[in-house]
């Protein structure tokens, strides 16, 4: 059998350890130093360092966006796009100066990607165009599609995507822009697992494949449950509407034999899981007729809700179980 | 580099003895027969899970009461209540281990607290006692029940009572006392983790205390973007001051904190690295006077930072973003004149890290 000391030294498990008292608390301290989690001087510095640079160029940016939302009127036209080209052209100087490899780089290369959004804006509002139209946001995308393939860095990619989601929302309508949403996410996620499995090196951060995975599977159980409890005259009205449950289907398919068979991950099939319980649950609620409720029927709305909440309780219990068994076993082999 | 694993943490640990080599086989042997934790999104799960059953079976328990009794006496209710409070205690300590009888008991535990709560509200017709009543059987909850996940909301519950009390009341400074009172319990709780959470009786109401509290605090921040009894403009100067107190309250946990931190890196105060401190603090906070979300995130973040959770670090960015996009609501100023602030600020905290990092060689 291996050596169960033979594990990574995580927070987690020294927390557990701490937990079960195996340890005490000025071990505990001691070991979190050791395995590099209890911050140095150093390390704090770093972290300071970071933070006044994400929070300065968090700030200065809204600034700038809230300059212009404010419509001021008092400079001209002209002399508002050439303080906003000034200023994209000094973060764009600035990336060239320091290059995209660090991130003071990347952090410029996203100001000066939101600010070709500003300049986009600036320009809608002063030969009114819409600001939110489709082609706004397409535009936006395409011109930092250079940008985002230089910039090597995932926040950039999620603006990309951001600005996509936009699009496809702003230019479809009904259940045809769920559905696209949902293969849009699903591709992007997608790629970035192939990215992560061909070892490039920026795509390996794990939270922004969940943040796309979210955003797929909260929109495809809304459309599901838009699905479930429509009527004929909504399927007539939006005949895409049938499809949901395909849509629905291939992605929580997809990302549970993603995400057991081949990547393992844990949040993901949770997620799924989450889906599929209120599914599950608005299935069955409609297949019992649960608009009974409004009627004086009590015991018919006892019996079913009483099923409902079983089932519940059932399917939760289930798949937090199943969901354990899986991270007990998986983190036992790393 | 590779990480270090736990053997070589306890060689070490061993090495510089503060750890008996004998108890490096106890240690693996606890290991070995260990059952994880779960995950705070597999926690999450059994939370909508239990709450979509609590909602079907009170509706259907209301109805058996209807059903069974005709036009129910309302006591039947609060009875009817307590049994399955009691039920859930007693399904819950025969089977802890049990991740059925968990879930089970965590719902069953729900429904007796509506049927109670709504009880007790209906016969006295007041909302206070129902909320009153509620917030003791939480306070039961939080003492006795062996749940982390019924902990968690039992703080989360306690709060949003405590914040109608204090709307109700409409003390609108009372939000922001409320959130510093929360910061601190939230520092300390952190601060003093290890010592809390190697205390059989705290651990499980502290380990809920240290997510459910910040988490907590920053939906109380939120609540005057929400609700616009606390917007500004406001014609009291007593009203335009209150986020003030709230962010001079924060400042004070901070600063503690950052002492706390200085002191356990051997850096006296009087040295040149605390005045750079101090000056970053006051510079970090100089925008956020009327905004104390921001403030309270970054005590968020750096409690994450050192110790090392992710999950605390990952709740306070999403709620600096939050924060940052309040500031557009906030501020009894022209967007001109906030726009001018922000980018003021931004380029002071840009300057400020380009001199300490470059000049002062922080």
């Amino acid at each position: 059998m291996s050596n169960p000391l033979d594990v990574r030294a995580t927070p987690e498990r020294l927390l557990m350890l701490l937990d079960q008292d195996a340890i005490s608390a000025e071990t505990w301290e001691r070991a979190r130093e050791l395995a590099g989690h209890g911050p140095t001087a150093k390390a704090w510095s770093r972290f300071l360092d970071r933070m006044l640079m994400l929070l300065g160029a968090a700030l200065l940016l809204s600034g700038i966006v809230f300059f212009f939302a404010s419509n001021w009127d008092r400079i001209g036209r002209l002399a508002e796009f050439a303080v906003l080209e000034t200023a994209l052209l000094l973060a764009v100087a600035f990336v060239a100066h320091e290059g995209t490899k660090v991130l003071s780089g990347k952090v410029a290369l996203m100001g000066a990607s939101i600010l070709v959004g500003v300049l986009l804006g600036d320009i809608g509002a002063s030969y009114n165009i819409q600001a939110d139209a489709p082609e706004f946001f397409l535009a936006w995308a395409a011109l930092i599609t250079g940008w985002v393939i230089i910039g090597e860095w995932g926040p950039l990619w999620l603006l990309m995507m951001a600005l996509l989601n936009l699009t496809v929302a702003t230019y479809w309508t009904d259940s045809l822009m769920l559905i696209l949403l949902i293969g849009l996410n699903a591709t992007a996620l997608a790629m970035w697992e192939f990215g992560d499995e061909w070892q490039v090196p920026w795509m390996t951060a794990r939270w922004i494949p969940r943040v796309l995975a979210v955003v797929a599977v909260v929109v495809s159980v809304g459309l599901m449950l838009m699905f479930i409890l429509a009527d004929s005259y909504d399927f007539e009205q939006d005949s895409t509407l049938a499809w949901a449950w395909l849509a629905y289907l291939a992605l929580t398919g997809g990302l549970a034999f993603g995400y057991y068979r081949v990547k393992p991950d844990l949040f993901m099939l949770t997620l799924c899981c989450a889906g599929l319980v209120i599914v599950s649950v608005a299935v069955v609620g409609k297949l019992m007729s649960w608009g009974d409720l409004e009627d004086d029927n009590l015991s018919t709305v006892c019996l079913n809700t009483l099923i409902l909440g079983l089932l519940a309780i059932g399917e939760t219990a289930g798949f937090v179980k199943g969901l354990m068994s899986l991270h007990q076993r998986w983190e036992s082999q790393q | 580099m590779n990480a270090p694993t736990l053997g070589n943490v306890f060689d070490q640990l061993v090495e510089e003895q503060h750890l008996p080599e004998s108890d490096r086989e106890r240690i693996a042997a606890a290991l070995a027969g260990t059952r994880l934790n779960a995950p705070w999104f597999v926690q999450i799960l059994s939370v909508v899970g239990a709450w979509i059953a609590a909602i079907m079976l009170f509706a259907s328990s209301s109805a058996c009461v209807g059903l069974v009794l005709g036009e129910p006496p309302l006591e039947s209710l609060i009875f009817f209540g307590i049994v399955l409070c009691g039920i859930a205690f007693w399904i819950k300590l025969q089977a802890l281990e049990s991740v059925f009888f968990g879930v089970f008991a965590m719902v069953i535990a729900m429904v007796g607290q509506m049927l109670f709560v709504v009880g007790i509200g209906i016969s006295t017709e007041s909302i206070d006692a129902a909320l009153g009543a509620a917030l003791i059987l939480q306070g039961v909850f939080l003492a006795f029940y062996p749940g982390r996940v019924l902990r968690f909301l039992s703080w989360i519950t306690i709060v949003a009572i405590l914040v109608y009390f204090i709307v109700d009341a409409e003390f609108g400074a009372g939000i922001y006392l409320l959130a510093v009172l929360l910061a601190a319990v939230t520092a300390y709780v952190w601060l003093r983790n290890p010592v809390l959470l190697g205390e059989y009786r705290t651990k499980d109401a502290i380990r809920t205390a240290s997510y459910a509290l910040p988490l907590s605090m920053f939906a109380l921040l939120l609540i005057p973007l929400l609700n616009t009894e606390f917007e500004y403009p406001s014609n009291q100067a007593s009203d335009y001051h209150q986020p003030l107190i709230a962010a001079v309250g924060l400042l004070f946990v901070v600063v503690a904190l950052e002492a706390v931190q200085l002191r356990r890196l051997d850096i006296p105060l009087q040295s040149r690295e605390t005045l750079l401190l101090a000056i970053s603090t006051a510079l970090v906070f100089a925008p956020s006077l009327w905004t104390p979300g921001i403030p309270a995130a970054v005590l968020v973040l750096l409690l994450g930072y050192w110790r090392g959770s992710r999950v605390l670090m990952g709740m306070a960015a999403a709620f600096l973003c939050l924060f940052v996009a309040q500031f557009y609501f906030n501020l009894d100023t022209t967007l001109l004149v906030k726009s001018y602030m922000m980018m003021a600020t931004g380029l002071v905290l840009l300057g400020l890290r380009y001199v300490l990092f470059n000049y002062a060689q922080l």
